[in-house]
């Protein structure tokens, strides 16, 4: 009995212990409950968070992947899924036109989904609206030579520099020569100073002072000027002088395209397609006319010494609004081209219309316009003005832009081709591109240079003996480069072709300069920078300050030349595809960001 | 019997003192316990206050100078406190508008197209300092924001620092 009540009492004592721990027990649970939800909501706001921006980094991975790929010219599809640090990446790249591709990154963390657009652009859309256009140095047309035209095109000429034929030379289309320029002496060509248009109120409009030295009309300017960012396409105008300053009309305008301007300073030409006629001796202004942006603007070099003694540069905010003008310490860098002579054709075949200042001994089976005639099948119509003079399609700055694109290549560092160094050279084909060559280029006998991107030769170039150029097939329906510092010498039946998909050209340039037919150094056959020979086909061939020679039944696609020749049954034959040519540095190069932004 | 009677005889007086003691120890571990749980808690709330201020406003201006394509030298207080930034940007349909960011009363808010739209971070916390400073590249530019938060709960004060550097996409 005394053991049964001895352990009753040990129990009861025990149910006291119990109830106080679990007292203990549910508080402690409710205040950890109570403390674990806003800490699991937390946690899981976090981790989404960090999920959604490790989906944002990976899409972002997807799109620097895919853009690298294309601007190095590696292999990628249309499509691509990259895994990286448990998430995935879809890339999906496409064409929006020839010139734009766009890529979309749609990254996936942990079913957190972002996406990132990326727009990329390339190339050179440039002008090769005529089977043959010619600076001031003229064409030159003789024993049975012609511009033809194919494919529905008609082979139209446009020189800025008389067009002078003989013995049958035949224009399929039309011919017009622009008014001839001379640079006039007044101008100013030191650049040591920046001064930037349009980045900050009220440096917005710039204009420098000139005084021309004969009276004439000014058909063109060049200024020394760079881009810095996008810009858009300026307005430059020719103003009368008004006490000093710019008076608030103008006399002539024209736009400067921005693309024409490079990165760093380079003479930017702006023709005035009605242009201001100047009197000798008066003062006048060159208002560039721009908006304001402070991170897509132009840089108009100056020279702070004020060497230039004519003139004077000044800025304001708007030019065509009254208030004075700020003066700048220094002139602003321009060249005048004054139209001193007068266009002419002679003895010439022309299929269309003529247009020059004069035309003499040709047989036009369209209209005759012109000042002053004589010699031809039909007297002149004289109801249109002289035409204007016409820039080069291609710019210094965008060949300067290619030149780059090739130097980010390999480099040869060597000649090229026939004993050439290795990597470049062989009896076979060889591919090269983007790449840069420090000496000359050779192919000959058989061999085929592959172009996988823009090619620049700092030496010679020469193709004879069935030697092949050719785009690579990427390409595409674009075209490729092939640029020179020094002449390019082609015959014997050299070949050109583009890639094989139609409106594909290869565009062959040289830069050589000085090279005018006349007796100088380093120039290919008769002075010229390019020479063009012997059953030659294929090609766009562009050289904007020498003589381009061509005779020999060679056969071009289109012809731009500082001075043209052609002779001994030499055709150009243009094709409609060569004025919608797309150039660019290739698939190796030359693609450049235009958007990059986050998308839904 | 004699056990029964012994049974109910009481509590003796060590028996009292073990008991009491006994109590009182586990009542103050008990007491102190809750107090510092809702130490705890109001630190944690502090926290999280400071942490969906800091991460909402994060978000949004990271977004906001991601898309811009120029920021607004004039019309933003750049480098010191309390900056303002005013950014140019595009909406969704290409259409150039502008998005600023300043302090006012305590709270960083946000104006688009010059009608502002209230704050972004929360009545909760204090904006102790808003610094803007602006990178410029040779190809593109940059804007470091510099954030100090401050929230107060009961007896519980914190303040923490963020930074962060986005570049401008809108300037390629």
């Amino acid at each position: 009995m005394f053991m049964n009540i001895n352990q009753h009492k040990q129990k009861n004592k025990g149910a006291a212990m119990t109830l106080a721990v679990m007292f203990f027990l549910l508080i402690s649970l409710a205040i950890v409950l109570g403390s674990v939800g806003p800490v699991v909501r937390d946690y899981k706001n976090a981790r989404d968070l960090i999920s959604a921006k490790e989906s944002y980094f990976t899409a972002e991975s997807g799109i620097e992947d895919a853009m690298y790929r294309i601007k190095k010219g590696k292999q990628i599809g249309g499509t691509v899924v990259l895994a990286l640090n448990g998430g995935t990446t879809n890339v999906a790249i496409s064409n929006v036109s020839s010139t734009e591709k766009q890529i979309i990154a749609s990254g996936n963390v942990l079913s957190n989904n972002r996406n990132v657009q990326l727009n990329l652009t390339t190339g050179v859309g440039a002008d090769f609206a005529y089977g043959a256009q010619v600076g001031e140095g003229g064409l030159v047309m003789a024993n049975g030579s012609s511009v033809q035209g194919t494919g529905g095109a008609v082979g139209n000429v446009y020189s800025n520099g008389p067009i002078i034929g003989s013995n049958s030379a035949a224009i399929t289309g039309s011919a017009t020569v622009a008014t001839g320029l001379d640079l006039d002496t007044q101008g100013s060509e030191v650049c040591n100073t920046d001064q930037f248009v349009g980045k900050t109120s009220p440096q917005i409009d710039f204009a420098q002072k000139f005084s021309p030295s004969s009276s004439l009309p000014l058909s063109r300017v060049s200024l020394y000027i760079k881009k810095v960012g996008a810009p858009s396409s300026p307005t430059i105008r020719i103003v009368a002088d008004n006490a000093g300053s710019p008076a608030t009309s103008a006399l002539a305008s024209a736009t400067l395209y921005a693309a024409d301007a490079g990165t760093s300073y380079s003479w930017v030409d702006v023709s005035f397609s009605s242009p201001a006629n100047l009197v000798a001796g008066q003062y006048y202004w060159i208002v560039f006319d721009t908006g304001t942006n402070s991170s897509n603007y132009f840089s108009w070099c100056s020279d702070s010494n004020n060497g230039y003694g004519n003139g004077v540069g000044k800025y304001k905010s708007s030019w065509s609004t009254s208030g004075s003008w700020t003066q700048i310490t220094g002139d602003l860098g321009f060249r005048n081209y004054l139209g001193a002579g007068n266009g002419s054709i002679d003895s010439v075949t022309i299929g269309g219309n003529a247009y020059a200042h004069s035309i003499t001994d040709s047989t036009i089976t369209g209209t005759a316009y012109c000042q002053s005639g004589s010699g031809n099948n039909k007297a002149c119509d004289t109801s249109q003005a002289d035409p204007p003079v016409m820039n080069m399609p291609i710019s210094d700055a965008t060949i300067a832009g290619w030149k780059a694109d090739a130097a980010a290549g390999t480099i040869y560092n060597g000649n090229c081709g026939d004993s050439g160094v290795a990597g470049c050279s062989g009896s076979g084909t060889i591919s090269i591109g983007p790449a840069k060559i420090t000496g000359n280029l050779t192919i000959t006998n058989g061999r085929v240079l592959n172009l996988t991107g823009v090619v620049h030769v700092a030496g010679d170039i020469n193709i004879s003996n069935n030697g092949t150029v050719r785009c690579d097939v990427s390409f595409g329906s674009d075209s490729c480069v092939l640029i020179a510092d020094g002449y390019i010498d082609a015959s014997n039946n050299a070949i050109f072709s583009g890639s094989g998909q139609s409106g594909s050209y290869i565009l062959a340039v040289s830069t050589k300069e000085g090279c005018n037919g006349v007796s100088a150094s380093g120039c290919a056959s008769g002075y010229s920078g390019i020479n063009l020979g012997n059953n030659l086909t294929g090609a766009v061939f562009y050289t904007s300050a020498s003589m381009i020679n061509i005779s020999n039944n060679a056969a071009i696609k289109a012809v731009v030349g500082y001075k043209l020749n052609l002779s001994n049954n030499a055709v150009v034959t243009y094709e409609q595809g060569v004025a919608n040519a797309n150039f660019s540095s290739g698939p190796g190069g030359g693609w450049n960001v235009k958007s990059w932004k986050e998308v839904q | 019997m004699n056990s029964s009677i012994f049974s109910r005889r009481g509590f003796s007086l060590i028996e009292m003192v073990v008991y009491i003691a006994l109590l009182a120890i586990l009542t103050v571990l008990a007491v102190n316990m809750t107090l510092s749980m809702t130490r705890a808690f109001a630190d944690l709330r502090v926290s999280r206050d400071l942490n969906s201020s800091a991460t909402a406003l994060f978000e949004r201006i990271t977004r906001d100078i991601r898309g811009a394509y120029d920021v607004d030298a004039a019309g933003s207080v750049l480098g010191t406190n309390p900056g303002e930034l005013l950014l140019n940007t595009k909406d969704a349909g290409g259409t150039n508008m502008t998005v600023e960011y300043f302090v006012s009363s305590g709270a960083v808010h946000i104006k688009e197209n010059g009608l502002d739209l209230g704050p972004i971070t929360s009545a909760s916390t204090q904006t102790g300092s808003f610094v803007v400073r602006e990178i410029i590249g040779a190809n593109s530019k940059a804007v470091k924001v510099e954030v100090t938060l401050s929230a107060t709960r009961g007896d519980i004060t914190k303040q923490r620092n963020f930074y962060t550097t986005v570049v401008l996409r809108g300037t390629y």
